[in-house]
């Protein structure tokens, strides 16, 4: 059902308002009232009401997801408890909506605004729905070009709202925004043209200070990467930070020649901000090409990065390289998890990133300074260690032409999927993939905008225990474990965490899983006939909640694993969005 | 193109039989994300023990399938290449090979592909293909320049001294202003920045529209090596 008058008139009267009131306010404010009563809006106001206090803030609305990782902080966290670890068992589905995309898998995260879900399907697709019923409210089709030829897509991962419009980064490298009420295209820029780059967007926007701040595949091919930001209302760029410094800029003397033109460097996933500071974080890919490293001698930056950009200005305040002269397409592209937690006794402001290479680093979000790194996978062969300065130690770098054995796998030691953290348990949950590949460097001259790997590999059974998944429970600063879930299958989807002390996540069979978040003991499944590689997230309208979370089997690593387990081959598709809740 | 292959092969002999399809292979399609090693599955469908014909490999190859992850390769590779792909393709389930090609290029000159990199440099945030389209690249906001009945001298000295547009003028009820080029469906391209945005603006939002003149090209940093070489190649890539 739509709103019977715009919805941008219907204001929470608890929140700060930046104008006056006109008598076109009060009149409005008055009907809209009056319609509530009359149950004639339910809940459809949705992202036209959202707002830089609200999105900032949006640890104080738990019956919302406002954000891609439901917070800035990207904790993947919610305070709901009324589903918990004694009611969860009588979960049951509420409403399945189906999206009609299934090629490339249901990767998204749905955001939530005041009863309206947002979410977008593989190849642009965007609906909007009531968070209740599950009804559509409008839906937009983007034109998806047919010479598309890229090899990043069709997924898409989500969008982001604010300033009463609804924003995606697109398959052919534009960014739209919708109207929130409508769905009716407000604006969309082209960021660069894709058949010439061979970079898109398939990660998700956050809208930071009413800017939409995104980032840009093309990590595997030859291509500079950027994060941009857009003004919300306009459409126009506010600023674009390059992930490699161009000529007579600091750090452009780490590229060989003009390597730097065609040195990869994408920004493919979204990136947190922490408000206090007024930092945006942002994980930097893997340099191109991404095994041959001999025509991009030095150390790359910011390829393998966690860079610190001023919110306003998109200016770098600092970075730290992880990886200094990436020769294995590891990327520090994963989720920035924002905890305030001891270290050494005293409360450090820290970030926490999982990387595809198999370690997590921890940093001072602050300075950038290296705290710690700790291994995710027991099967990792390319360094032996990282020292008490962040230094990788016992580097095994790839000779062109020679093939070596490399764990984790270019699925990573983690894939993309993102963990959660729970405050209530201390603990952070990823998971981990046990997996190697044989790899073949070879010598590959760049080409603007075409594929720029510079060698090819297959996958290997580890040397160390079975090949397979785990989901871990951690304590995010030394990564000491808690508990573990084994899984036959790598784990491709994302986790939620929550307040009533469960913790969920799907599996390529089917399953939706909620586990006890302390002790790791699985609590309940429900098979939804495809397998999972997208994010659930939690949600309550009129004071019940709701568990949501994408179904769909698909994506580059879905693909990839039928290498090492052929059955994968023949695991369904699919494209539909569960919703649970427990029964009246 | 499939009319041009098929025309090739007619034509073909036991002609450039030194490339190596295997080799182009682990290059171009076992790659990352796409095709497995020798064939195997990757996240691309497998490529051996199938029942391909080669004039469908050679079809889907050159011409890539619509709206999928596929590129059309024969904006990447020659035709022999193709064709020594497809072999090595169809050798994988055990197939003949179809004929070699006779490779029939055009040769553009040195100049027209460094044009080109000019042309959509991305390094350059205001490169041409920002505002003007070529063979289906960059976005068609200014004019086709492929259409432009314009000497060398005459289109260098448009990139150097660049005329001013007409433009609409948009001021909002709000105060807001938005200056422009429309577009035909109705929307406007809002220029007061680049890149420009395709906007959609309500018309009970409007206060006044007008006519203006205003500089939207930027103005030239190329040097006369570059600016000769960009032009070189907007003249060939006249249709």
């Amino acid at each position: 059902m739509y709103p019977l008058v715009p919805a941008y008139y219907a204001r929470d009267e608890t929140r700060p308002e930046s104008t006056p009131r006109s008598t076109r306010h009060i009149i409005a404010r008055m009907l809209i009232r009056l319609c509530f009563a009359l149950g004639l809006v339910a809940a459809t106001l949705g992202a036209a009401d959202v707002t830089t206090q609200r999105l900032n803030n949006a640890a104080n609305e738990p019956q919302n997801w406002l954000t891609y990782s439901g917070t800035y902080n990207a904790w993947r966290y919610s305070p709901l408890d009324q589903i918990n670890k004694s009611n969860v068992t009588k979960l049951k589905p509420a409403w399945v909506f189906q999206t009609g995309k299934v090629e490339g898998g249901f990767s998204a995260t749905p955001l939530v605004a005041d009863g309206v879900m947002y979410i977008t399907s593989p190849s642009n697709r965007v609906f909007a729905i009531d968070a209740v019923s599950g009804k559509e409210l409008w839906h937009y089709y983007y034109a998806i070009p047919k010479e598309f030829g890229l090899i990043y897509g069709p997924w898409n991962r989500g969008v982001a709202i604010g300033s009463g419009q609804v924003f995606m980064g697109t398959i052919d490298n534009h960014v739209v925004a919708l109207d929130a009420t409508t769905g009716k295209e407000t604006w969309n820029v082209t960021v660069e043209s894709m058949k010439e780059c061979g970079c898109n967007i398939t990660g998700a926007p956050i809208v930071v200070n009413n800017k939409v701040v995104v980032g840009v595949t093309g990590g595997d091919s030859a291509h500079r990467g950027y994060i941009n930001a857009f003004d919300a209302k306009t459409g126009r760029r506010a600023w674009r930070f390059w992930t490699i410094p161009g000529p007579s800029e600091p750090g452009n003397e780490t590229w060989k020649g003009d390597s730097w033109k065609s040195g990869g460097g994408s920004t493919w996933l979204t990136g947190s901000f922490d408000p206090e500071l007024n930092l945006i974080y942002w994980g930097v890919g893997n340099p191109a090409a991404d095994f041959y490293g001999d025509g991009r001698e030095g150390a790359n930056l910011y390829t393998d990065s966690i860079v610190a950009l001023d919110a306003d200005t998109g200016k770098l305040k600092w970075y730290n390289q992880l990886i200094p002269h990436d020769v294995w397409d590891w990327d520090a592209g994963y989720e920035i998890v924002l905890l305030d937690l001891p270290v050494n006794g005293k409360t450090e402001k820290l970030l926490v990133s999982p990387n595809k290479g198999g370690y997590t680093w921890v940093l001072d979000r602050t300075t950038g300074k290296f705290v710690n790194a700790w291994p995710m996978a027991k099967n990792i062969n390319w360094i032996t260690g990282i020292d008490k300065e962040g230094k990788l130690l016992g580097r095994k770098d790839p000779e062109i032409g020679k093939p070596i054995l490399v764990c984790p796998s270019i699925g990573g030691g983690r894939s993309w999927n993102h963990g959660a953290y729970s405050p209530k348990t201390g603990l952070f949950y990823t998971t981990a993939i046990e997996w190697c590949q044989q790899l073949t460097v070879q010598k590959e001259e760049p080409k603007t905008g075409n594929t720029f790997f510079g060698g090819n590999f297959e996958l290997r059974k580890p040397p160390i225990g079975k090949e397979g998944g785990h989901m871990d429970a951690r304590d995010p600063v030394t990564g000491k474990i808690k508990w573990t879930y084994e899984s036959k299958y790598p784990l491709l989807a994302s986790a939620l965490a929550t307040a009533g002390d469960l913790l969920f996540t799907g599996d390529p069979e089917g399953n939706f899983l909620a586990f006890d978040a302390t002790s790791g003991k699985k609590l309940w499944s429900f098979q939804t006939g495809s397998g999972h590689r997208g994010s659930p997230i939690t949600y309550a309208v009129n004071g019940k909640q709701y568990i949501a979370v994408p179904v769909g089997w698909g994506s580059a690593l879905a693909g990839l694993m039928t290498q090492l387990w052929p059955e994968a081959e023949d695991f369904p598709g699919g494209s539909a969005l569960f919703v649970f809740a427990l029964p009246e | 193109m499939r009319i041009a292959v098929i025309a090739i092969l007619s034509i073909s002999r036991a002609f450039s039989a030194e490339i190596d399809g295997s080799q182009i292979f682990k290059t171009r399609c076992s790659i990352g994300y796409c095709h497995g090693s020798e064939g195997k599955p990757g996240r691309a469908p497998k490529l051996r023990e199938r029942d391909f014909t080669g004039a469908y490999l050679i079809k889907v190859i050159s011409d890539g399938i619509p709206s999928s992850s596929m590129p059309a390769f024969k904006e990447l590779l020659k035709p022999a290449e193709i064709t020594a792909v497809v072999n090595y393709v169809l050798s994988l389930s055990g197939k003949a090979p179809v004929p070699q090609t006779e490779a029939v290029e055009a040769t553009p000159s040195a100049n027209f592909d460094k044009g080109k990199a000019l042309f959509f440099d991305a390094a350059n945030e205001n490169n041409c293909g920002v505002c003007h389209a070529i063979d289906g690249t960059g976005t068609a906001i200014g004019p086709d320049l492929r259409k432009l009945k314009r000497t060398r001298t005459e289109l260098i000295k448009l990139i150097e001294d660049p005329r001013q547009s007409k433009l609409t003028k948009i001021t909002l009820k709000n105060g807001d202003t938005i200056q422009g080029i429309p577009s035909p469906d109705g929307r406007i391209w809002d220029t007061e920045g680049l890149p420009p945005v395709l906007r959609n603006v309500n018309k009970e939002e409007i206060a006044s529209t007008e006519m203006i003149q205003g500089q939207v090209m930027p103005k030239s940093h190329f040097s006369n090596d570059q600016l000769n070489e960009i032009v070189s190649y907007i003249l060939q890539a006249r249709p």
